[in-house]
């Protein structure tokens, strides 16, 4: 390997152990010395994305991008920071180019599956993973979204234990997980959110949006929040109707039995007071005490 | 006057500040000849109080003694301007045709560079003794009950069927001492140093990292005994879980067979790993034979800070400082950061002068106003660390770290 080449791979492997200060010195030497290689361009795009310096980023790869348009390492870089970034239409068409071009790469089937699972598009999530699997039944990447699909699919018994172990296991699966989480949330099935939630916080616990997002699912998923059902599942609907129900009994009770429509009163305030009470104790307590 | 070196060192382990102890241990250990930690002792002593001759002319004795006779000169200058020193006749004979210090070349880096040259045969080096650390006292004490004695005294373990292999890791939040706890321990292990730092790392990937490792552990068994302590651990041993790299995989591999390889021959060979990520240590890295026993580095407590303010200001112009207030109010603040207090309130000294021309000096409200400025560098890590005792699941590899943060109330 030329010294070019070794200074790429003591670089990139500064950035994969997360030593990113260490890593942007030497990239910042290796700039200034080789302001033109594209290798050097990508390292600090890579960079970039790792470090949320998005804008770093981009024009990282502009440049690389403007040298050698084809580049697919740019391209898929381009693809991971246009998903870290919220533009998922945009990092559709380029992994879709990318595809255009490799139709054999089962990485970037596993890719388009990730983007899909992230944008809830489960079916097409599980289709894209796999065509992934056929083309190469070892991907891990297919391999994790197949089984994340199962998770949320409730097919396979004791998946998110499985996804939890995986998450540990596969660098792969940390980025997915995220959207197995969201997905578990949007369809009330907290236990198993949390369980993935573990999952990815033990791999990265310096993560402070992954201790939150646990504390969240903790609380959200503990046994007293059950009579909060109603409000948590169907929103500001649940509560209208729950309010509605509330005025009509009370009203009814006041009619037909009168002496039961103060017990009733204190009950619907009760659980007003607890609904918007609780919540916040209940947070307090468990992030206090632990969990 | 009757102590022996022992009992010095367990005084000053107890009360660093003590000076008159202080002086007494380096004239002990000048009496016994070894005028290298003779020397360290009086030029710590100088630096507690510098107006005094009595540290300089000791360190001058000492550099005598070890045939520096330029830098003798040097201290001896400096002793004949404290207010109460008086002429020696044993050093002015001794120094008379020694070379004027003006003449000295501080270049010492002529020295060629022998294969050998970054191992440092710690007796004979520039030393880092436990007495030199701050604070920890348990973990001093841990410390040497745990690895130093069955080092020391194999035998003696072997009687009683306790195993004295296996690495020791040491963690916690960065700029803390791990670094110098390690050297620390291979000092008093009397043992060849041998570091491998993240620079050594970075080489080591170039190439074959595995042989690389290898000709490292190799080095540790040829120059028993010897301690082989890895600097930032993380970087060599990256949990392979998070990295896909091919390269991680198989460098942690090869550590993973040297560590178990050393079952057979680790006999003086220490192996100690320091990292402030324990968490992307490769898990294989701790069962049992391996790196099995992890000692938490806590940040300094008030009297450590206290003391290492008063260290570090040592030679700057200051005005009535009140150490142990300082050391109260820079709570969670490590080494590293006391430095970067002290810079940021020099600043604010030469702004002033600066602005208003009139010339000052370091005042406790500088230093004061700077560590208000200031957020401590263990405070991430520490944050960290109790979210993992506390939100990961029944996990009892920190719960060093758990009656720590109960103490610190965080
Ligand atoms: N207990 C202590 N006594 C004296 N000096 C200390 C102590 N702790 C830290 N220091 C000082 O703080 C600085 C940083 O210490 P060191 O390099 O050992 O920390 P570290 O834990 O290895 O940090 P990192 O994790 O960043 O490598 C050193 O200059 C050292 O002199
Ligand atoms: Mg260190």
């Amino acid at each position: 390997m030329t010294d070019v080449g070794l200074l790429r791979q003591q670089i990139a492997l500064l950035i994969e152990r997360k030593r990113y200060g260490d890593a942007g010195r030497l990239l910042s030497e290796a700039i200034s010395s080789e302001p033109e290689d594209p290798g050097f361009k990508l390292l600090a795009a890579r960079l970039g994305i790792a470090t949320a310096d998005y804008r770093s980023a981009r024009d990282n790869l502009e440049a690389a991008l403007a040298q050698h348009p084809d580049n697919a390492e740019a391209r898929q870089l381009m693809f991971e920071l246009l998903c870290e970034t919220g533009q998922f239409v945009e990092a559709e068409q380029t992994i879709i180019g990318l595809l255009h071009d490799y139709p054999e790469e089962a990485y970037f089937y596993a890719l388009y599956a990730a983007l899909m699972l992230k944008t809830l598009h489960i079916d097409k999530a599980a289709a894209l993973a796999r065509e992934g699997l056929r083309l190469d039944p070892t991907s891990s990447l297919s391999q994790v979204i197949s089984l994340m699909v199962d998770v949320i699919e409730d097919r396979s018994h004791d998946a998110s234990r499985r996804l939890e172990e995986l998450v540990r296991e596969n660098p792969d699966a940390l980025h997915v997980a995220w959207s197995v989480v969201l997905v578990l949330q949007s369809r009330h099935r907290y236990a198993e959110a949390l369980q993935v939630l573990r999952g990815i916080f033990r791999s990265v616990p310096d993560d402070k949006e992954a201790v939150a997002a646990l504390i969240e699912m903790r609380v959200l998923s503990h046994w007293s929040m059950l009579p909060l059902t109603p409000l948590q599942r169907y929103g500001w609907v649940g509560s209208g109707v729950l309010w509605a129900v509330a005025v009509l009994s009370v009203f009814l009770a006041d009619r037909f039995a009168p002496q039961i429509t103060s017990s009733l009163v204190v009950f619907y305030l009760g659980y007003v007071v607890y609904s918007w009470l609780w919540p916040p104790m209940l947070k307090r307590w468990l992030s206090a005490r632990g969990f | 006057m009757s102590e022996t070196i022992e009992e010095l060192a367990e005084i000053l382990l107890r009360d660093p500040f003590d000076t008159q102890a202080r002086a007494r241990y380096a004239d002990a250990l000048y009496e016994a000849g070894d005028w290298q930690a003779g020397l360290e002792q009086y030029r710590l002593l100088c630096r507690q109080e510098p107006t005094a001759a009595a540290g300089f002319l000791g360190a001058a004795r000492s550099l005598v003694k070890l045939e520096d006779l330029a830098a003798a000169r040097i201290e001896y200058d400096k002793a004949t301007d404290c207010g109460d020193f008086e002429p020696q006749d044993d050093l002015e004979i001794a120094l008379k045709d020694g070379p004027a210090p003006a003449l000295r070349v501080v270049g010492g880096r002529a020295v060629p560079r022998s294969e050998d040259a970054d191992i440092v045969r710690i007796s004979s080096a520039r030393t880092t003794r436990f007495v030199d650390i701050v604070g920890m006292e348990d973990l001093k004490k841990t410390v040497r009950l745990r690895i130093i004695d069955p080092f020391l005294k194999p035998g003696l373990f072997a009687k009683f069927k306790k195993r004295a292999g296996g690495g020791l890791l040491l963690y916690g939040p960065p700029g803390c001492g791990k670094t110098l706890l390690a050297r620390a321990i291979a000092n008093e292990c009397d043992a060849t140093f041998i570091h491998v730092g993240i620079s050594d790392v970075l080489s080591m990937w170039i190439g074959a990292s595995e042989q690389n490792l290898r000709a490292m552990f190799d080095k540790a068994r040829a120059h028993r005994p010897s301690v082989l302590f890895f600097d930032e651990l993380d970087a060599l041993a990256y949990s392979r879980s998070k990295a896909q790299s091919d390269h991680t995989r198989s460098t942690v591999n090869e550590f993973l067979n040297q560590l178990d390889g050393m079952a057979g021959e680790n006999e003086q060979v220490l192996i100690l790993a320091a990292t402030n990520m324990p968490w992307d240590v490769d898990p294989a890295m701790k069962r049992p034979g391996r790196f099995d026993r992890s000692i938490f580095v806590p940040p300094p407590d008030a009297a450590a800070r206290a003391e290492m303010f008063r260290a570090k200001l040592v030679g700057v112009p200051t005005k009535r400082l009140d150490y142990q207030k300082l050391g109260e109010s820079s709570a969670y603040a490590s080494g590293a950061d006391i430095d970067g207090i002290i810079e940021e309130a020099k600043d604010r000294v030469l702004a002033d002068i600066m602005e208003g021309g009139e010339d000052r000096a370091l005042t406790q409200d500088d230093l004061l106003a700077a560590i208000r400025d200031f957020e401590p560098s263990t405070m991430d890590w520490l944050r960290t660390a109790r979210n993992l005792v506390k939100y990961g699941g029944a996990d009892k590899s920190y719960k060093d770290v758990e009656a720590y943060l109960k103490t610190a109330r965080l």
